[in-house]
């Protein structure tokens, strides 16, 4: 028996693994392992966060004993294993230290509680624990059957959906669709980043309600912004515990140290969220997105999940990029007379608020920052000489909005704008025409006020 | 060596249907651990008696004939809070009637400690806790186990409920 033996899912940590070790002078030490990963059929590595007993003990007398559970059947495993060597960076080290750095950074420990090294392991043998789980367990309900339509198929619907999208946002919607009809994904986001390149904000969502569209997240903060920051992939099969893990320690640093913790980062996606699965969108080592999947299930995602949204990613990553950049519409179609409603009893009024870029509508919070200006643009244009019709272009011309010159997230903001008027004040829509173009159009009439 | 007592607060804790780990060594300093079906603290407070299936315990068991060193951990799954102790296996025997239905008691309770972390309680229900042996064994040292910077340190009594 060796470890290609063992379900994967035995190193996801939903039911942690325990470790023994014995000092040199005989004195035994038991705990559980915060993370064991499967290196390859004869090697694993154990994360230390802290020099603890057990890194003590292994720097001296170089064996340990592992139990590792199934978690779904609850069978046991005992690895007998010998110390080789520690990594404290690399690349198996950045792969183990992003799920630590995405729970320390949500639960409020960003570079408090970090990976230290990346212990590595040679596998001296490896047995199932006979007489430790009573009967065997229908594994059926927990069986990934993959896609009802098959595998392939599921790829070439969503990877079709990418080709054909019209636009940016034709491409953002259809893509989370197409991942659901295709994958059963309910509940999918993706998030691009903003201007400033420290924040992402979410562009399209399925499955949050109309809560989605527009939460931020900073780079490196949150499962999500840590997929950002190390443009790798994440998924988390339990977590609840992990950031309950998280939070013990938290608790631990507060009580024994002067270390500042900072509170926590709220969740962007599903409270409930028991499986996480982020993937970054990146071209050319520019990151240019994450599209994250959860499920309300623990172990709702496996190997499988992962590489069909890796593949996915990558497509969408430079589908993505082009349209972004892309607002060359080939000339500007002549609006239809009188888009904007002759003005009803009904009036929205718009705030902009100077001081933080941002706009309220009738008193309530509507968007800020580069998508806020924009607004603003449209709005008073309108009201000064009843324009309608408005071209990315111009908007890239215009000093005021603050664009980048390269790479400038227009279209992603007017997408943003437009779902955000769609949820809060769908009385004024801007619809988009043809690619880079788009029209004002109002049921009501409008006030302006600059505060 | 003196024996140590698990302060008087936490004989609740270590009883209560939690994680319990045993950690032992053979003759050649090779570890070897297990998961006893339950724990009990002596009314002195200085012994500590685990049940350790048969079967599933084979290799701890043998060790601790060998050579008696042991440590035991506890962990509660809610919130992962722990502690350690280690001593000397003072004997493997049969259980009694009435350790015998405290274990069952004990897989009731460590499958509703589970359940609050999401493991549904049949899994749990699984394991097996017969035939068993009880390992009484006599506390030297008493740490602290909660995962953080303090995690290892002996344990300073602090009156409160949990260590």
């Amino acid at each position: 028996m060796d470890l290609t033996d063992l379900p994967p899912r035995c190193f996801q940590g939903v039911a942690p693994a325990v470790v023994a070790t014995c000092s040199v002078d005989g004195v035994p030490n038991v705990t559980y392992v915060s993370q064991l990963h499967y290196l390859d059929p004869r090697r694993v590595a154990m994360s230390c966060q802290f020099f603890n007993k057990t890194r003590q003990n292994i720097d001296a007398n170089p064996f340990a004993s592992v139990q590792l559970y199934d978690p779904l059947t609850f069978d046991a495993y005992e690895l007998d294993l010998r110390f080789d060597h520690a990594e404290p960076n690399g690349p198996l080290f950045d792969e183990m230290s992003m799920r630590i750095q995405a729970i320390a950074s949500h639960t409020g420990m960003k570079g408090v509680f970090r990976l230290l090294s990346a212990d590595v392991y040679e596998v001296l043998s490896v047995r199932k624990v006979e007489g430790f789980g009573g009967e065997e367990v229908d594994l059926t309900p927990f069986r990934h059957a993959g896609p009802p339509m098959g595998e392939l198929r599921a790829l070439q619907l969503v990877s079709g959906t990418l080709a054909r999208a019209a636009d940016l946002d034709d491409l953002v919607t259809s893509l989370l669709a197409s991942l659901e009809d295709a994958m059963g994904f309910q509940h999918s986001m993706l998030l691009v980043p903003d201007e400033s390149r420290a924040r992402l904000f979410t562009l399209a969502s399925r499955g949050y309600g109309e809560s989605g569209v527009g939460a931020e997240v900073a780079l490196g903060e949150g499962l999500v912004g840590v997929v950002a920051k190390e443009r790798r992939i994440l998924r988390l099969s339990d977590v609840e515990r992990d950031l309950r893990y998280g939070r013990t320690v938290r608790n631990e640093v507060e009580v024994s140290s002067e270390r500042t913790v900072t509170p926590e980062i709220p969740l962007p996606g599903l409270a409930s969220a028991q499986s996480h699965l982020g993937v970054p969108l990146v071209v050319h080592e520019r990151l240019v997105g994450v599209l994250a999947v959860e499920s309300p299930r623990p172990l709702a995602f496996d190997e499988w999940h992962e590489a069909f949204l890796n593949v996915i990613a990558n497509q969408a990553a430079l589908a993505l990029d082009r349209m972004m950049d892309d607002d060359s519409p080939a000339e500007v179609p002549h609006a239809p007379p009188s888009a904007v409603a002759p003005p009803s009893r009904k009036t929205r009024t718009f705030r902009f608020f100077k001081a933080d870029d941002s706009v309220f509508v009738d008193d309530e919070y509507l968007i800020r920052n580069v998508a806020a200006r924009i607004l603003w643009r449209v709005l008073s244009a309108n009201a000064a000489d009843r324009r309608t019709e408005f071209t990315n272009r111009e908007l890239r011309l215009d000093p005021w909005l603050g664009l980048p010159p390269v790479k400038d997230n227009l279209e992603s903001r007017i997408i943003l704008l437009r779902k955000r008027l769609e949820q809060k004040c769908p009385d004024v829509r801007i619809p988009s025409c043809s690619r880079g173009h788009f029209r004002l159009e109002a049921d009501c009439a409008i006030a302006l006020v600059e505060v | 060596m003196a024996l140590a007592r698990i302060p008087e607060e936490l004989v609740g804790f270590c009883e209560s249907g939690i994680s319990v780990l045993l950690g032992t060594r053979d003759a050649t300093n090779r570890p070897a651990c297990s998961r006893p079906v339950g724990a009990m603290v002596s009314p002195a407070r200085d012994h500590v008696t685990v049940v350790v299936p048969s079967e599933a315990g084979a290799r701890v068991l043998a060790n601790l004939r060998e050579n008696g060193l042991a440590a035991v951990t506890f962990v509660r799954p809610i919130d992962n809070r722990g502690m350690q102790v280690k001593g000397r296996c003072v004997a493997v025997r049969a259980l009694s009637a009435e350790e015998q239905a405290r274990t069952r008691a004990y897989l009731e309770a460590f499958a509703e400690s589970l359940h609050q972390v999401g493991m549904p309680r049949p899994r749990t229900m699984r394991l097996t806790i017969e035939p068993a042996v009880a390992v009484d064994i006599a506390i030297e040292q008493i740490f602290q186990q909660t995962p953080g910077p303090s995690a290892g340190a002996p344990l300073q009594s602090t009156g409160s409920e949990a260590p």
